[in-house]
């Protein structure tokens, strides 16, 4: 997937200038940076929820000349804020990401999508009273169902996730985590606005920094988290630590006072 | 494992429902056809008919030209209302939507107005064209001209502020009476009676020629419905979620629009303003069985048809032989239900 | 001065005229030879004129007991049965039931109501006035060109069956002659009794 100088803006205010940004199948692509940097309304770009100048391309297709329908087939979104008009039960939510097509075959599918964020049991609940964590959850689920294989006809599918563990739970963030980087290994694309750093260093391929609405960095976590690059991008300073054995770097924000 | 085996599977529910909404149209609308004030009786004719001996003339034109043409008018009304109804909260992601709340129904009653009182100064070559048709055509321009101004006005950047739309449905509703007002003045002695009709509602007056004038445009509005049923689900997540498991959001909402503006405008060109059956029976509905429109919108139309059915039987008797408008016993079953769902709601409502 | 007749509005109105101390005369409404003749003294005694009105009242008490005594006369011993309709536009009908003056000119033009069962003028359910059998249909003629022609009004299928319709009886009628209840009622009395029974004994 690729996004090709895209620029967009909400009201007056430019918010993406010129951004390009690459993401490969194979791997979990992450979009970082600061509040207010624009990863959001890039990947609203990216999904065209919002008019932007540019252009994305998914497997090599213009996303904006595509139905919507030929578009749910190859790939999956998932909001950041998630409330449902009407009681539907969390399993009706899920069902919602099956196809109108898929039948007898995929009856099974709502429950292993449930079951692989947790939520096994809870099918017949009320969305609508579930607690913030759960919600994003099932709503991972039904994203899931929609494009449950990582790959159909050769071609990868993709995830795109908006913030996908900020309500959840330290277990349940790795819990998530694991599922979309197994669903990148087994060849489909995964990309994700992530606000927790740390998560992104250990999960991510591939990490678009952002600032100000351009990319700052990109590239692996090694080289796009840099005690450099996060300085410049969140405006203080963040120290980072990479350990010898898995050569993965990792944040210290303890060490803020101590180290130069 | 399937959901069945779970028992929390509320579609299997629903389609055992749908079977039980078909039985009891079918017993209200046999008990409808027994029902009034002249002693026909079904049993007694079908007896006759069966024997092979004439019905008498009289029971033959209360049968056929009196209560049959009214049943088919009163399940087409009470199914157009109702599926109406689920159509507009579906759009609007919210409960209280309703055309007779949110203003529709008094849209398409002051069109269907102005068509009484001013469609005599209507070119011949239109009216000739238009002819019995006129009051229905203008009914239906007229509710699709307030669902679409209701829309813009309440929804904002694909949000619906329900606030908004109650608010505007108030005063699209005081604009059209103001209006009828205004109409009520060039209105001659006779016409006035008869706008009293419009705005309480009545079934009355039910005949062959109206029951085919309403029925296509009717039965047209709800054999689309069911294909916006995904569609609906899907904007229950919000629009851009919609777009994104493959729903064409903004044909959903055109033709969701144009469904209710067709179903409305027609039931009001025939009945006039009875309110409250498309909030109260897909509400019921959701209640017993989930809201997933693939099976609310066909119950929807099975309930309303057999409540509206009721409501005329009400109607019909409790004043016999005078009749009450059918549109004051809906509003006395209706309005504690939609006070009720607000009470409910309370402080859940985004106001 | 004002005279107004019982139930005047809107009530508010009627009060700041009251109290203002305009002299404010409420004819009683009763729909009867005698509400008439207690209309005349009332508005006479109002006026200062009550020899005037003494006078007028024994001539059209006089009026209406000959034009009711002829009219009974004319029906015989069979009245004809009348529906008043009020209107009847989108084959909605709204009929005039007992307590309206609608059936008290019937009563005194020597016929019978054939809407019974309720008050007042109300919408009047198909099947009751099937089953009524009118022999005839009387209606206000209004002046517009809106009116129901009779071929329109006695298609309505509650009225399609009824004697009514079968010998195309509809009888129209200035509307304050039919339910004025005034001086002129005498006149609508001998009118109605004349389209009614055909006037043979005039």
């Amino acid at each position: 997937m690729e996004a090709l100088n895209i620029t967009a803006s909400l009201g007056r205010r430019q918010i993406l200038q010129g951004v390009s940004a690459i993401a490969n199948p194979g791997e979990l692509t992450a979009i970082a940076g600061p509040n207010g940097c624009g990863k959001s309304t890039l990947l609203r770009c990216v999904t065209g929820e919002i008019p932007y100048s540019g252009e994305v391309r998914l497997n090599g297709m213009n996303v904006a000349k595509q139905t919507p329908w030929k578009l749910a087939a190859l790939r999956a979104v998932q909001p950041q804020t998630a409330e449902v008009a009407f009681p539907f039960t969390v399993l009706e939510i899920v069902r919602l990401g099956l196809s109108a097509g898929l039948s007898a075959a995929s009856s099974t599918l709502p429950f292993q999508a449930l079951e692989a964020v947790d939520l096994a049991g809870f099918a017949g609940r009320f969305y609508q009273d579930l607690s913030g964590g759960k919600k994003q959850r099932v709503q991972l689920a039904r994203v899931l169902v929609q494009v449950w294989q990582p790959m159909a006809h050769g071609k990868p599918r993709w995830l795109i996730l908006d913030e996908p563990v900020s309500a959840l739970d330290i277990g349940h963030q790795y819990t998530v985590m694991d599922l979309v980087k197994d669903y990148a290994r087994r060849g489909g694309g995964v990309v994700a606005v992530m606000h927790d750093l740390n998560l992104t260093a250990m999960y991510a391929d591939q990490v678009v920094l952002m600032q100000a609405g351009r990319v700052l960095a990109d590239g692996p976590p090694q080289e796009v988290l840099t005690a450099e690059n996060l300085s410049t991008a969140y405006n203080c300073r963040v120290p980072v630590s990479a350990p010898a054995p898995a050569g993965l770097p990792y944040l210290l924000p303890q060490a803020r006072g101590t180290a130069a | 494992m399937t959901g069945a085996a779970h028992g929390f599977d509320r579609r299997a529910r629903a389609r055992r429902l749908t079977v039980l909404l078909a039985l009891l149209l079918m017993v209200m609308s046999v008990a409808s056809l027994g029902w009034g004030a002249a002693g026909t009786s079904v049993w007694g004719a079908v007896a006759d008919l069966a024997a092979g001996r004439a019905l008498s003339p009289l029971d033959r034109l209360v049968l056929f030209d009196i209560r049959l043409p009214r049943l088919f008018l009163c399940i087409l009304v009470g199914a157009a209302l109702a599926v109406s109804g689920a159509l507009m909260q579906g759009l609007f992601r919210n409960p209280l939507a309703d055309p007779g709340i949110v203003g529709v129904s008094a849209g398409a009653s002051l069109a269907a107005i102005t068509a009484i009182v001013l469609g005599g100064l209507l070119p011949a070559t239109v009216l000739s064209f238009a002819g019995d048709y006129l009051v229905a055509i203008a009914a239906f321009l007229g509710g699709w001209a307030s669902t679409l101004l209701l829309y813009r006005v309440a929804t904002r950047g694909g949000q619906t502020s329900v606030a908004t739309m109650l608010l505007a449905g108030i005063a699209l509703t005081a604009l059209a009476m103001a209006l009828v007002g205004v109409l009520t003045y060039l209105a001659d002695d006779r016409q006035l009676r008869d706008l009293t009709f419009w705005q309480m509602g009545s079934l009355a007056g039910a005949t062959w020629p109206k029951v085919l004038a309403a029925a296509p445009i009717i039965l047209t509005a709800l054999a689309a419905a069911p294909l916006l049923a995904r569609g609906l689900n899907g904007l229950a997540l919000g629009e851009a979620a919609a777009g994104h498991i493959g729903i064409p959001v903004q044909r959903v909402k055109n033709m969701a629009i144009l469904t209710v503006a067709a179903a409305t405008g027609a039931a009001v060109a025939v009945s006039g303003g009875i309110g409250f059956v498309g909030i109260v029976v897909p509400h019921v509905l959701r209640l017993a069985s989930g809201p997933d429109h693939h099976t609310l919108l066909p119950n929807a139309a099975l309930l309303g048809a057999s409540l509206l059915l009721a409501a005329d039987m009400i109607a019909r008797t409790v004043l016999a032989p005078a009749e009450l408008p059918i549109g004051i016993v809906t509003a006395i079953l209706g309005a504690p239900v939609f006070l009720w769902i607000l009470l409910r709601r309370h402080g859940a409502m985004g106001m | 001065m004002i005279i107004a007749t019982q139930g005047a509005g809107p009530v508010a109105t009627i009060d700041v005229l009251k109290e203002a101390g305009v002299s404010f005369v409420e004819l009683p409404v009763e729909y009867s030879a005698e509400g008439i003749l207690n209309k005349i003294r009332l508005t006479g005694s109002a006026l200062g004129q009550e020899a005037a009105a003494e006078a007028l009242a024994v001539k059209v008490s006089a009026d209406l007991d000959a034009a009711g005594a002829a009219a009974a006369a004319a029906a015989g011993g069979d009245p004809k049965r009348v529906l008043f309709v009020l209107t009847a536009m989108g084959g909605r009908i709204m009929a005039g039931g007992q307590n309206s003056a609608a059936d008290a000119i019937i009563a005194m033009a020597g016929g019978v109501n054939a809407a019974q069962g309720f008050d007042g003028y109300k919408p009047m359910s198909a099947e009751a006035i099937a089953t009524a059998k009118p022999d005839v249909v009387l209606m206000m003629t209004n002046g517009g060109d809106t009116e129901t022609t009779d071929a329109d009004l006695l298609a309505i299928p509650a009225l399609a069956l009824t004697p009514a319709a079968r010998t195309g009886s509809v009888v129209r009628m200035n509307g304050q002659l039919l339910l004025g209840f005034g001086p002129r009622t005498a006149e609508g009395v001998r009118i109605l009794s004349d389209a009614l029974y055909g006037g043979a004994e005039g």
